[in-house]
């Protein structure tokens, strides 16, 4: 029998990862690679929210204030935050231990919130030391996270497909496609992207739609998480 | 006339990942994997541990889609790995792209034979060497 100290396909990925951050990878091949390998799978709740944070140079010394602040101003966010606390009284909030999005008006140390809440790994590429650091909240809905459970894996591939193209759509033309914003509102994701952060709040009926849809993807996590 | 083509394993290989990078169906799309699997093709040939994997996903894929677990697919597997493990050992393959989409390719296809076919887990083993204590 295979000993535990011997890394899993996840854990040697993440060491390749690691090993790969000290090289220059600039082909297109390489770079969507990376981002795929970065992408974190969206949750088993109904309604998650996916943010991507984009550190480079010009954001690096950005602190969590400033960027609770551009985080704010982006389109339809306040709306949003102002949602947050009032569904996170609920007791199926509270049970999967979501009380954190209270913190989420004031937008203060947001940033350390989603670091603690889900321990992600900071992959850097490049001699520019790009960083992504891509984030996860769940945001508590009306229904029972219990019941959506299957689902929201069999959705992951799925989603991790749309992450992957949203950050090429998004990230790398440093502007914003209103093609792919249009294709992923169909889809049943909003986005909201501001200068250094994207927001997706996935919504639960797009969860419901692919059924049929393995949940391969659930292996992405074990080397983020 | 019948006109034959000549061909090889790497022109075969190719144009399996080819043929199967084409199907949409959201079941059975490769790309969802990342767009990146769209490059392939064009990368095959240069890194062993790239050709194992493509090859075993290639033959893992007609045994996916008729639910049908073969000892093809799980050759193919044991080979691709095989074939990983010797490029980690490498110092200079190991930090290829190559290989570390190699590894996806097989982490990935490790899943989705285990979800398929759960009384094979036993012959898909994980990568399992520490290529650092190397």
């Amino acid at each position: 029998m295979q000993s535990d100290q011997y890394p899993n396909h996840g854990e040697a990925i993440a060491q390749l990862m690691n090993e790969a951050g000290t090289r220059n990878w600039q082909g297109s091949f390489e770079t969507q690679m990376t981002v795929t390998l970065c992408t974190i799978v969206v949750r088993v709740e109904p309604i998650a929210i996916v943010m991507w944070a984009l550190t480079d140079d010009r954001y690096s010394r950005v602190s969590s204030i400033q960027m609770s602040r551009s985080f704010l101003g982006c389109g339809n966010m306040p709306r949003l935050l102002v949602r947050g606390p009032r569904r996170s009284q609920n007791r199926s909030s509270k049970a999967s231990g979501l009380g954190f999005l209270r913190a989420f008006p004031s937008c203060y140390g947001l940033q350390s919130l989603i670091y603690q809440r889900l321990k992600l790994r900071t992959v850097r590429y490049g001699k520019t030391a790009k960083q992504w650091q891509i984030c996860c909240l769940l945001y508590p809905d009306r229904y029972p996270p219990r019941k959506l459970h299957k689902s929201g894996c069999q959705c992951t591939l799925n989603n991790t497909k749309l992450v992957s193209k949203l950050v090429m759509a998004f990230c790398w033309p440093k502007q914003f496609n209103s093609i792919a914003l249009s294709k992923l509102s169909s889809h049943g994701i909003s986005v909201f992207p501001s200068n250094s952060c994207l927001l997706l709040m996935i919504q639960s009926a797009s969860l419901h739609e692919h059924h049929d849809i393995d949940p391969s993807g659930l292996a992405l996590c074990h080397f983020v998480s | 006339m019948q006109t034959v083509v000549p061909s090889n394993q790497l022109t075969v290989m190719t144009s399996a990942l080819t043929a199967a990078l084409e199907i949409t169906d959201p079941r059975y799309d490769l790309t969802i994997y990342g767009n990146f699997v769209k490059e392939i093709p064009r990368r095959l040939g240069s890194n062993s541990a790239l050709d194992a994997a493509v090859y075993a996903l290639t033959a893992a894929f007609a045994s996916i889609h008729k639910t049908q677990p073969s000892a093809e697919a799980i050759h193919g597997y044991s080979r691709a790995l095989n074939s990983l493990r010797l490029c980690l050992m490498d110092s200079t393959r190991r930090k290829s792209p190559d290989t570390l989409c190699a590894m996806y390719l097989i982490m990935m296809l490790q899943v989705r034979l285990k979800s398929c076919f759960p009384r094979s887990k036993r012959y898909l083993p994980d990568v399992g060497m520490d290529w650092h204590a190397k």
